[in-house]
Order: C-alpha cells, then structure tokens, then sequence
C-alpha cells in the first residue's frame, strides 16, 4: 500500500492504493502537484484505489464507492473518477476547460472544444515567449480574479506533432511522462511553466461549422435498460453487441449523455472525439471582440465543476447562472474575444500583438 | 394591443446588456441595447407604437427601421416564450 498527496487548489487529495499503475498514472500526471508537509492547508479528500476486494477491484471516497470488474481499466477510472470528484470540491476557484498562459504579467486564457488545438496553440505560444499555467485548465480564483496555474502533463495527439512538424518547428523543452500508442504525455521544463497573473485577454475558439456534426465514440461500463431508453434519442449508431457498449453521438449531445449517466451512476469510460479538419487551420485567423456578459456565458460552456459543483450546488439559485455574476465581475479588466484559428504561425502572432498592446 | 413580461423571468443587468433568465426552460439570454428598451415596456402600458417612438427617443435616431427592429425584438421575445400569453 502506497500513499501519494497532492495540492489541488484550496483541498488536498491522499490517494491510498496497492495498484502500482495506478499510482505511476497520477505520479506522471500530477507530480507537480505533490503535497509538501509544510502546506497541508485546506480541507483534505481521501482517495482509496484497492485490488483485493472480493477479487474485484474498487474506488472509494467518502461518499460513494465504485467496484470495477476489469482491473487494467483500474488507473483510468481511478484517474476520472477522483478528477471529478475533486473538482466538484474545489471552492476558491472556477476552473475552465481552457488553455491558460502569461505574457509577463498578462494572462491568457483560451478556451476551446476538445480537439479544436488548444494545445497546439497554447505550446505554439510558449514556442513564441509565453509561459504555460496549463494546456487544459484556467482557473480563476474567486477571491482574488487571478490566474493560478494548473501545471499537469499535457497530452500530445499525433496532430500536434504533424503541425509542429510543417512549420519544422521544435517543440518547447520538456521530458516525456508517459507515452501510448494515440498520444503521448509530457511536462515542459520549469523555465517553460508560469506563475499566477492576471488575466488580461480571453479568447473563445470559434468552432467550426462542420463541428456541430462531430461525432464522438463513447464508450460505457455498462448500459442498464432506463439509461438505453434515454440515449436511444441521441446515439446514431446502436451500442455494439459484445464487450463495453460503444455507439456513437453528436458531440453536441455530450451534455444529455454526461447527465443521463451522472443521473444513474454509470460511468463513461471513453469519449474519443474526431479532431477538426487540419484545413480549418489553414485560413487567416481572426478575431471580434466579445462583450463581458456575452463572454461570461460562452465561458462557463466549459465550467469544468460541472452541476455537482459545491459552487453551483450552494449559490442562491442553484444552478450555474448563479456564477455568471461572479465570472463577469472577473471579466471586468480582461479583453474578450472570439477567435476564428487559421494558420497557427498567424494566430500566435495574432494573440502576440494583443498582449502587447 | 400591450405587452407583459413573465414575472418570473430574472432579469440581471451587465454593463450596457441585459441578461435574462428563464428558469422553466433553463436558458439565458442576452438583450442588447435595443432590446432592452423594448423589455422595459413590456409593462401593459405601452403599444407598439409607444414603443417605437420610446426607441427612436432613446437612441435619437429618425431611421425607418426602428418599427421593423422594434417588431423583430417582439417576436424573438414571443417566440422565447418569454412575454405572458
């Protein structure tokens, strides 16, 4: 039995396990957030990842326990599960499925769709001068409307690469942290990594038309009758017949499925989207500005809490609007903007200009 | 013929815009400056002729297009179910 800490924000999590992947996929993942004796501040959550358990494998926390039958899904599932655990835990900050960088003292954030090169663009940046906070988190404290940085491992997809590759571009410094046959995880050197700033511009990804048509492969644990009754409005292919139900949606459906799951406590074990057509990016990039409110409400599109949320689950309305308020106030000194990406040498020089000016 | 907004829509104002909350159907939506004039006298005592002259008075403009803006705010208000029946 192992015990890893780590500092999450204003909690600290404990992970108890006695599966060795397990612990070796968090260590890879989330190092940089290794609790240090001194600062065990914070409410802390408790994290038990076990194999010995009537033979089955499990997860638990304080509030619920989650048996898994296949023990090589065990890192994955521990890795999701806790994630979201936390982060519906997390009260100091709102935290964005978004990009985050610095430009001196200016923060940048970026938020996108899965698959749409937020990490080419954010590592493209840092290529450029800026310093990474996180490829896939923006988090606003709430106290204080300032970046904190988010520093995981970024997952790099064979796209990333093939861009990099056009522009005979090298790829920031940075030492390999776990390498799969579809991507490959890696940290960038300290020297790379910023630290907390404020915000100053945010830009929204503008999707792509033909992205309100991608399709996404899910892939359940399992899929009881109600839960199928529920889905079948949304799945354009019907689950395969033999092992894990897989069928595919709309990745504009992804929020009834999230719901629908969350609501019977199966778990999605995979969502694989497709990537955007490499010839969206090959365009001239531009760029219009967004008001606040506007900005706001797009943003929280991507509130990584999600409706378990302790912030959304104890404002005074109870659901997510509450926070719109709070992210506008935020928003105040920051410049917002829709961006449609094009030639990623022309859209970092783009977001390059704006933080200068 | 007057016009009454659904008490229980929230409205929230954000710098020049208006934010409205419909919490049956669970949406947001934002008006504009011009829109939210027109909101403003969804009250049951304003026409639609009140309101046009209310617009133009507003935004100081003699343009011919206020009544076809006026009535596009209307009918997006209508077809959001966001006025009583």
């Amino acid at each position: 039995m192992k015990i890893q800490k780590y500092r999450f924000f204003d909690h600290y999590i404990e992970l108890r396990s006695d599966h060795a992947e397990t612990l070796t996929l968090m260590e890879a993942m989330f190092r940089r957030f290794a609790l240090t004796e001194q600062d065990k501040k914070g409410d802390k959550l408790r994290y038990d990842v076990l194999t010995q358990i009537g033979g089955k494998s499990g997860i638990h926390t304080h509030d619920f326990c989650h048996i898994v039958d296949n023990t090589s899904l065990l890192p994955a599932l521990a890795h999701g599960i806790i994630l979201r655990h936390f982060l519906a835990h997390i009260r100091s900050h709102l935290l964005f499925h978004a990009a985050a960088l610095s430009h001196g003292k200016k923060g940048v954030i970026i938020a996108a769709d899965s698959g749409c090169g937020k990490t080419t663009l954010a590592l493209a940046l840092v290529r450029k001068g800026f310093k990474l906070l996180s490829d896939e988190t923006a988090a606003l404290n709430l106290s204080t409307g300032t970046l904190t940085p988010y520093p995981r491992c970024l997952w790099i997809r064979a796209g990333t690469r093939r861009v990099f590759q056009d522009f005979a571009w090298d790829f920031p410094t940075h030492d390999i942290a776990i390498k799969t046959q579809e991507r490959t995880a890696i940290h960038l050197s300290s020297t790379l990594m910023g630290n907390t700033c404020q915000p100053f511009c945010l830009f929204m990804i503008q999707r792509p038309k033909q992205a309100d048509e991608r399709l996404c492969n899910i892939t359940l644990e399992s899929l009881p009758q109600n839960l199928s009754k529920q889905l079948q409005q949304i799945w354009i292919t019907p689950p395969t017949q033999y092992g894990f139900p897989t069928f595919k949606i709309k990745e504009a459906d992804l929020n009834i499925l999230y719901n629908a799951c969350d609501a019977q406590g199966i778990l999605v074990l995979d969502v694989n989207e497709t990537a955007v057509d490499p010839t969206y990016y090959k365009q001239t990039p531009q760029i219009t500005a967004m008001s606040k409110l506007t900005a706001a409400i797009s943003l929280l599109r991507y509130f990584l809490g999600g409706a378990q949320s302790v912030l959304v689950q104890e404002n005074e309305q109870g659901n997510a609007v509450g926070l719109i308020q709070p992210l506008v106030k935020m928003l105040k000194q920051v410049n917002c903007y829709q961006l449609t990406p094009g030639r990623l040498d022309h859209t970092v020089e783009m977001i390059n200009d704006l933080c200068q000016s | 013929m007057t016009y009454v907004s659904r008490k229980d829509v929230r409205a929230t104002e954000v710098e020049q815009e208006l934010m409205l909350h419909d919490p049956i159907a669970k949406k947001v939506y934002v008006l504009n400056p011009t829109a939210r004039v027109i909101w403003s006298l969804c009250d049951g005592a304003h026409t639609q002729t009140q309101m046009n002259e209310a617009v133009r008075s507003h935004f100081q403009t003699t343009t011919l297009d206020v009544s076809q803006d006026v009535q596009n705010a209307l009918n997006w208000l209508r077809d959001y179910q966001l006025l009583e029946q």
